[in-house]
């Protein structure tokens, strides 16, 4: 027990030391968000990003990503099951030396929040270090454990590791093993070039669980030469039911029952839910199933239940459910769909095929009626039936209507040199579904991508072009051609050739409805065009990539609906690696205009330049990013226009950021955060929206003893935006202990913020295992805002996994 | 009973101790990852051992597996070879300055490898019909009576060449499977569905464990997963 208050003595000692080194500190807040857990970020490995939310109102969470020297952000809208939403960030894209990000939480009132708050353009987005292979990691070869994250039954662990390609300069029998915060060094036991280490001596609950081992090597004059470190998990070994045949499974079943409450409005919530994921395996095929049922499934929301049935071999993927299809990303970036998605590789051909619904429909209601002559004119005015309803008009909520998509993609080639696609998706709204709405859409998007590969492709050229065509109201069907002549004309309600819109008509006819909502009607104007080129070429330690972008102002796919429209420009940028992975710079400029159907009274020019500097050591040092940012927008009028002056854009804005990552042993092991951010906004428009904003974060995780882990993090905001001033300072203090063998592990942390967003919160979660793979979790957790009340979650969920 | 289990946990953990020290005097090229059931190796003239997990195996080193048995062999450059049942092998190791050079001779038994690449560096499979040479390759190797041998491929290459008869020789490329007889012919051909299935096969080490609790103590059966 004495121990244990040393050490907590000792831990907020070092809290309050680090905190006073640091100068301001700071933290991130959010009113949704309650956690953000990343994975293992190694270069082009996938890495998967977890939020836990506060509560069950988010309609959608989106994950904005990018590599630092990309202009624009990659959006991903995450599978969001009950309070988790999750997504796995493609390994291609995860690069060195980290990537950008931030998440948007939808609720379901349309309202959304940002995390970090005022993420990205008044506060920096948050950052993920991605960790680089060097040379010297090939001269330390993990036997045992061998694949990185490797799961190892407890009979079986031990640590074998060759330095069979080490180094002349390092002295073999002077290297040493960590085990978290436990030196294994003097029970090391070298044969040869290999080091082996038996945990005979070590009771099972060291090692037990997820393990990190760190491996040191040192050169002849006792000089620390390189270290590695290779994560692993050690499992009790699996009990289960003797299967005959070649088929195998496994799964969870998991339960939840949570309370909600809402001292400001009085307001007290009970949610149920249960979910079963299941894989198994027979051959080469493979099935995996996920079923999540919640109490919040609501005819009036889109669904909240999830489910999906997948059945995969080397050249067959089929899924039924809900589904997050991801096409060339001008046309379809992994929104949800439920219905069933088929995948065929064979290699030089294949097939990829979506169907399903986007939207399912939610009914609106009535809300007043109106006869013809005085219905006054509004959106949610619409024809009701006058036999049913007295008259013809009403005045509704809208709801929304069913929406159906169809998707296609054949494709050539796999993809590691060559590979060309065909895409083409169908949208279209049910008129029928629902009563009361209003102009229900279709859209069709006809795309082409390619990608071309040569010398083991360190040159890559990508480039993908899609147009769409778009209908805001195919309620009153495809016009004949009589009505096509009455309503087109130079004299008539539209000024275009009725030609060209019966010319449409007979090409597009079969594909969509054609009236006079369709657009684009000039499609020699490219309005509704979409394109990107992109050549990447990777020499002499030096990743240069140059891109073209067009994205016309009406394009628009149903698949896709968070990219940036009317813009067109380019991007250049090098990410240079040197001194074996040790120094990225990387340097990137873009010049990108809007306006390319003159459709603005002005065009704006935004020029962007970024240059970042990353340091890895890969000794005891923190790995360092320092980072410069410059945002020019300008359009093509002064402030002194007499006409148009107003809609003048003339502003300026430098970011300066710096972020400091540290692993290090002081009495034990820590690991420390630093990130440090100043942006200044000069506004020279008349809008004058000047903005200062400083942002500073520090956390702390510190591994006491195998079972005791603590975490501090806190979070400095001063922000000045139009003369008005937001600050605050939030922290968040907690640990982790383990008990009984493990079998039960406790969880608990503290979270006051002060300042213009004052909050306290309060977690406790407390986790039990009756058996290795039986669990139950008991959560509390309380919020209190001053200025609105208290809110309470406290819950039970339990987990059985088979 | 404590005391038994007290006696066999200690010579447990001597055995490891004594085969560690007399494995410090050699220069080890490998190292047993995992074992299921019956697996024995032996050295030089010495009796067949039990092997356990942490065991380092030098040069000429043989290992055999026995019914329903498996061994997990990781050599010195990371190398990986997966002896299924019934399999009984040789493992010969000639370490110069940073690199290995390996041979394995498959006597009899089905055989699974990940070989890591690397240049200058050779990495031979040998069967009672056959050589083949690899580099950064996976795939599976069969050795039925007579010296019959059927080599699959999944991934890198590999070059074969018949030791008796016609002593013929091919390339074996991804997806392609040989199979090399007692008169030197080598056949090559596209890997079928159950080839293929069964190479998958034998590199799947995964074991599950069923713990029976019985009032005389409690039965381990430890089984392949997939079998």
């Amino acid at each position: 027990m004495n121990n244990l208050i040393q050490m907590i003595s000792k831990f907020f000692s070092a809290v309050v030391l680090l905190s006073l080194l640091s100068g301001n500190i700071h933290a991130q807040i959010s009113q949704n968000i309650s956690k953000v857990i990343v994975g293992d970020a190694k270069e082009k490995s996938e890495l998967n990003i977890q939020v836990e939310l506060y509560n069950t109102n988010a309609e959608a969470v989106l994950l904005y990503y990018k590599p630092v020297e990309a202009s624009e952000y990659r959006e991903a809208e995450m599978e969001l099951i009950g309070t988790n939403a999750g997504y796995t960030i493609p390994a291609d894209e995860v690069v060195p030396p980290f990537l950008a990000y931030y998440i948007q939480v939808r609720m379901n009132d349309g309202s959304f929040e940002n995390y970090p708050l005022g993420a990205p353009d008044n506060a920096p987005p948050s950052r993920i270090m991605v960790s680089i292979p060097q040379d010297k990691d090939s001269e330390l070869i993990f036997l045992s454990p061998g694949a990185k994250g490797e799961n190892i039954p407890e009979d079986e662990f031990f640590i074998s590791i060759s330095l069979l390609r080490a180094s002349e300069k390092v002295k073999k029998e002077a290297t040493k093993i960590y085990l978290g915060a436990l030196d294994l060094t003097p029970n090391l036991i070298f044969a040869g070039d290999m080091i082996l280490y038996y945990p005979d001596n070590l009771p099972k609950n060291v090692y037990m669980g997820s393990n990190q081992l760190r491996v040191e090597l040192y050169d002849q004059e006792g000089n620390l030469y390189h270290s590695l470190v290779r994560n692993f998990i050690v499992r009790q070994t699996q009990e289960v039911e003797l299967i005959g045949g070649k088929f195998t499974y496994r799964g969870n079943v998991k339960a939840e029952s949570r309370n909600e409450g809402f001292s400001g409005t009085g307001q007290n919530l009970w949610y149920n839910n249960i979910g079963v994921d299941a894989s198994a395996g027979w051959g080469n095929w493979k099935f995996n199933t996920k079923v999540y049922a919640t109490s919040e499934e609501k005819k009036y929301l889109q669904p909240q239940n999830r489910y999906y049935l997948g059945i995969e071999s080397d050249w067959l993927k089929v899924r039924v459910g809900d589904i997050y299809p991801v096409f060339p990303n001008l046309i379809m970036s992994g929104r949800r769909i439920r219905g069933a998605t088929g995948r065929l590789e064979l290699g030089a051909f294949n097939l990829h095929v979506i169907y399903g619904q986007a939207n399912r429909a939610v009914e609106g209601a009535l809300l007043q009626t109106y006869s013809r002559n005085n219905a006054p004119i509004a959106s949610n005015i619409i024809g009701i039936d006058s036999v049913k309803y007295g008259n013809p008009y009403g005045e509704v909520n809208t709801g929304t209507y069913e929406r159906k998509l169809f998707a296609l993609r054949p494709y050539f080639g796999k993809g590691e040199n060559f590979q060309w696609g065909l895409s083409y998706l169908h949208s279209k709204d049910d008129p029928k579904s629902i009563e009361f709405a209003a102009r229900p859409k279709e859209n069709v998007v006809f795309g082409s991508d390619l990608l071309v590969a040569f010398d083991d492709r360190n040159i890559l050229f990508t480039g993908q072009a899609a147009v769409s065509l778009f209908n805001t109201d195919i309620s009153g069907g495809t016009l004949t051609d009589a009505e096509i002549d009455s309503i087109f004309g130079t004299s008539d309600y539209i000024n275009i050739d009725p030609q060209n819109v019966k010319d449409i008509k007979q090409y597009l006819g079969s594909f969509m409805t054609v009236n006079q909502f369709i657009g684009p009607l000039n499609p020699e104007k490219m309005s509704s065009l979409a394109s990107e080129a992109q050549l990447q070429l990777n020499y002499f330690h030096n990743n240069i990539s140059g891109k073209y972008i067009y994205r016309g102002n009406e394009y628009t796919s149903f698949g896709q609906s968070y990219l940036r429209l009317d813009v067109k420009g380019y991007e250049f940028s090098d990410r240079i690696r040197l001194f074996d992975n040790r120094l990225f710079i990387t340097v990137a400029y873009e010049s990108l205009s809007d306006n390319l159907q003159k459709t603005k009274i002005t065009t704006t020019t935004f020029n962007k330049f970024t240059g970042t500097v990353s340091i890895f050591p890969r000794i005891n040092m923190p790995n360092i990013t320092l980072g410069y940012n410059r945002f020019e927008n300008q359009s093509d009028i002064t402030i002194f226009d007499p006409n148009y002056g107003l809609y003048a854009v003339d502003d300026i804005t430098d970011r300066y950021f710096g972020q400091f990552n540290y692993d290090f042993i002081w009495s034990i092991r820590h690991n420390a955060v630093l990130n440090v951010s100043i942006s200044d906004r000069k506004d020279r428009s008349l809008r004058n929206s000047n903005a200062k904003n400083f942002t500073g974060s520090l956390s702390l995780a510190s591994d006491w003893r195998k079972n005791f882990t603590s975490f501090f993090s806190s979070t400095y905001y001063t922000s000045e935006i139009i003369a008005t001033q937001f600050n605050y300072f939030a922290f968040s203090l907690g640990g982790k202990y383990k008990l009984m063998e493990n079998r039960l592990i406790l969880t608990g942390s503290i979270g006051p913020s002060f300042g213009d967003f004052k909050r306290q919160s309060f977690e406790f979660l407390a986790q039990y295992f009756i058996m290795p793979n039986f669990d139950v979790t008991f959560q509390s957790r309380v919020f209190h805002i001053p200025s609105q009340g208290t809110n309470t979650i406290v819950g039970v969920n339990t987990r059985y996994g088979f | 009973m404590k005391k038994k289990l007290f006696i066999m946990s200690l010579a447990f953990v001597m055995s490891f101790v004594f085969m560690a020290s007399d494995n410090m005097k050699d220069e080890s090229v490998a190292v047993i990852n995992k074992v299921v059931k019956d697996v024995n190796f032996k050295r030089g003239e010495s009796d067949w051992q039990n092997a356990k997990p942490g065991v380092t195996l030098l040069d000429h080193d043989v290992i055999k597996t026995g019914a329903k048995s498996l061994a997990v062999v990781s050599f010195l450059d990371g190398s990986v070879v997966r002896l299924r049942e019934n399999s009984d092998l040789t493992i010969y190791g000639n370490k110069a300055e940073k690199k290995l050079d390996k041979n394995v001779y498959i006597d009899k038994g089905a055989v699974g490898f990940d070989v890591k690449k690397q240049e200058d560096e050779e990495f031979k499979f040998t069967t009672p019909t056959m050589v083949a040479s690899i580099r950064g390759t996976s795939g599976s190797i069969e050795v039925g009576q007579d010296g019959f041998t059927m080599a699959t491929l999944l991934t890198g290459l590999m070059e074969i060449v018949a030791t008796l008869g016609e002593k013929q020789s091919g390339t074996l490329n991804p997806g392609q499977t040989a199979t090399i007889d007692s008169n030197g012919n080598v056949v090559i051909e596209l890997t079928t569905q159950q080839q293929s299935n069964n190479a998958n096969q034998i590199q799947n080490t995964d074991t599950k464990t069923i713990r029976i609790k019985t009032p005389a103590g409690t039965i381990v059966i430890e089984y392949l997963s997939g079998e």
